[in-house]
């Protein structure tokens, strides 16, 4: 990274990294999980359906809430400091949101040991008539934990914003920024400068895009975990207080309210990196700032528009909001649309970089466009109807956030780490390895799971094929494939975790970082 | 015969296959764009300029409106709340899902002839997904506990019909699998 005019605090790196490498160690832990779960659907039958379906329920968790807060927070907290060249609101609160966060996520994970597994989405009224699988006590634990991790992300979202608002902050930069009112800071900050003329942009100092993308995140973070607080809330109520209910249908739009629009928060954070990545491998600025700048009101509204679409198949749901669902679900299509555009018109003649960073970021473009237009048909309603809970829904987000996210997360990762650490990763083999056997893993498991979902085959079952259904033989070859691909990205993790230890050994660390 | 009315999508081609047709090529688009650029760096240019084709980036917008909107006008009809209500239902059958079993009062429905499923469910969310006989999900929808969940279909060609749970129930989900037959009428 080149030198910015101020130096983030070395507890702040540490801090950052160390949230990272906690994120990557959930993520190989997570994904440690899913493949007991690929091993039973290939046939293997590891487990009974009783622990695949605990499975189920912490490999979600895992990756939702154990990977994805960590890595985010972790580069928010060197990201905001770097970009607005001012120290973090409050180092303190920043590391009381990560504590709160991971012991949520740590008991979700002891909750779902004890026995409880109605998915990460726990679809009311689930928890409550687990058949004997679980006990009372266990959804209660969970339920219980997920808000204390849901604490931490609104203590997350009170640090990151008085960042980037506050004026009180003694910082190195952006003063025409923040000499501004507060509205004009907010409406630089979730880049609607972008609708205006050319005469007021002129006269704006520029806020960084990875500074917008992390407002973004964090807006879309605020808005929408009251509502899962509130379901979660209700569903310990009708614990406690037996006689009290909650309607199923309001419950499931109370949580995916949540649930959808919080899978974009480290994407935006990510798409935000984007904005500086390709440029600095490329060599050159960005085509157009406004262009870069334009998408962010979208992805911000239709972040949280498109939750409606995980409703698209309950007749009993008001069709205006699924229609809105629909609308939004082009709308957040159209606008990563416009940002990949400006990424190909960077790349397009420069001088690129290939490193094994630059190499995770290109592939994660490519997997957020292929993920992206399944998702496009699935948030189609007409369409929905011969995809919906089949295995295209999992094709689509294992190539979104598996292919897409995490890849890009680990590019990141590589191309901080010198900055954070002091230096780089020690192999550029171990890089390059573990890059084509994420790569290849990641794509090949999401192809296999898409002619799953093709030919009609449902998720989340414990036997996929039957022996009383012929025509599920079909889906046999494709859950074998599945598993080989997601072993490749499991050994793949493992020159990762290799280079890890080789940069972190005593022996090569000398106490220069104190 | 008289005429069968559209309902789904798929009743109009625009089933799975159409689908996947759709994704290969727009994905193989896309990706070929990213390679082309990728490409393009052998040659590295200069200048610190955009390309050309950027200029007409506004173009580009426009055009991939019209498509969205195009879309969205285009499938409203083949949306199951909508085109459920413009079918007469002859036949009705009552559904009811339970941890884990389905409970037809009748397996039996004539072809090409609307039959409305009322599915309730005793406990939890269940999904009512029906497949042919050879296996292609024809019609899906959720079950939403305290509701009665109506589905409009016409059967075309007979045979054994598969229901199968669609939406995790519990540990016994894989098991919620039931059968009716379509006759001709």
């Amino acid at each position: 990274m080149a030198e910015g005019e101020w130096e983030v605090p070395s507890n702040l790196r540490r801090l950052s990294f160390f949230l990272m490498v906690v994120s990557f160690v959930n993520f190989i832990i997570a994904g440690g999980l899913a493949l007991f779960m690929r091993t039973d659907q290939a046939g293997l039958q590891t487990t009974g359906a009783q622990v695949f379906y605990q499975l189920l329920t912490a490999h979600g968790i895992g990756m939702f809430v154990g990977w994805q807060f960590p890595f985010a927070y972790g580069v928010t907290f060197f990201v905001l400091p770097y970009f607005l060249r001012r120290p973090l609101y409050s180092y303190r609160l920043a590391l009381a949101s990560s504590a709160i966060t991971l012991l949520g996520f740590y008991l979700m994970l002891l909750s779902i040991a004890m026995g409880f597994g109605a998915g990460w989405y726990y679809l009311y009224p689930l928890p409550f008539y687990s058949a004997g699988a679980w006990d009372v006590f266990s959804t209660a634990l969970f339920l219980a934990a997920a808000v204390i991790a849901e604490t931490g992300f609104i203590v997350f979202a009170y640090v990151s914003l008085r960042m980037v608002y506050s004026t009180k902050i003694k910082g190195g930069g952006l003063d025409r920024f923040y000499s501004q009112p507060v509205v004009y800071r907010f409406i630089q900050s979730v880049g609607l400068d972008a609708y205006m003329p050319k005469a007021t942009r002129d006269k704006l100092e520029p806020l960084p895009i990875p500074v917008v993308g992390t407002v973004a995140a964090v807006l879309v973070l605020l808005f929408s975990t009251p509502s899962v607080i509130a379901e979660q809330l209700l569903g310990l109520g009708s614990i406690f207080a037996p006689p009290f209910d909650v309607n199923a249908l309001l419950a499931k739009n109370l949580f995916w309210l949540y649930g959808h629009p919080i899978v974009y928060f480290a994407f935006f954070i990510i798409i935000g990196m984007y904005y500086y990545l390709i440029p600095t491998f490329a060599n050159r600025s960005l085509p157009s700032r406004r262009w870069a700048l334009a998408p962010w009101p979208l992805l911000i509204i239709s972040g949280v528009g498109v939750y409606s679409h995980h409703l698209f198949l309950d007749i009993t749901q008001p069709l205006w909001i699924n229609l809105l669902g629909q609308s939004m679900s082009y709308l957040i299509g159209f606008a990563s649309g416009l940002t990949i555009f400006t990424l190909l018109a960077t790349i397009w003649r420069s001088r690129f970089s290939w490193n094994t960073a630059s190499m995770f970021i290109i592939a994660s473009i490519a997997a957020w466009m292929v993920g992206g237009f399944i998702g496009e048909e699935q948030g189609t309603i007409a369409f929905d109807v011969y995809q919906h809970n089949t295995y295209v829904v999992p094709a689509h987000f294992h190539f979104n956030a598996l292919a897409g996210v995490v890849m890009a997360a680990f590019g990141i990762f590589y191309f901080v780490t010198p900055v954070l650490l002091g230096r780089d990763l020690p192999s550029t083999v171990l890089g390059r390895i573990h890059f084509w056997a994420s790569a290849l893993g990641a794509f090949g498991m999401s192809a296999a799971f898409y002619a799953l979902g093709v030919l009609g085959a449902p998720r989340r079952e414990f036997d996929v094929v039957l022996q009383t259904v012929s025509f599920t033989a079909s889906y046999a070859i494709w859950l074998d494939l599945a598993l080989v691909f997601a072993l490749m990205v499991g050994i793949g993790q493992l020159p990762f975790l290799l280079n890890l230890y080789r940069a972190l050994r005593p022996s090569v660390t000398p106490s220069e970082d104190t | 015969m008289s005429v069968t009315p559209l309902i789904l999508a798929g009743d109009v081609g625009l089933g799975s296959p159409f689908l996947v047709a759709l994704v290969l090529v727009l994905a193989g688009l896309g990706v070929f764009f990213l390679a082309w650029a990728i490409y393009t760096t052998r040659r590295p240019r200069a200048a610190d300029r955009p390309p050309s084709w950027f200029r007409r980036e506004p173009t580009y917008v426009l055009m991939i409106a019209a498509v969205f909107v195009a879309f969205w006008a285009f499938t409203l009809p083949f949306i199951p709340a909508i085109s459920f209500n413009r079918l007469v239902p002859s036949q009705h059958v009552q559904v009811e899902a339970q941890q884990f079993a389905w409970v037809l009062n009748s397996t039996t429905v004539v072809a090409n002839r609307p039959v409305a499923f009322h599915v309730t469910t005793k406990d939890v969310t269940h999904g009512f997904g029906v497949y042919d006989p050879r296996g292609v999900l024809v019609l899906q929808g959720q079950v939403m506990p305290g509701y009665s969940n109506d589905f409009v279909y016409t059967f075309r060609t007979p045979g054994l019909y598969t229901i199968r749970c669609m939406e995790y129930c519990g540990f016994g989900h894989p098991t919620m699998v039931s059968t009716f037959t379509v006759v001709s009428g």
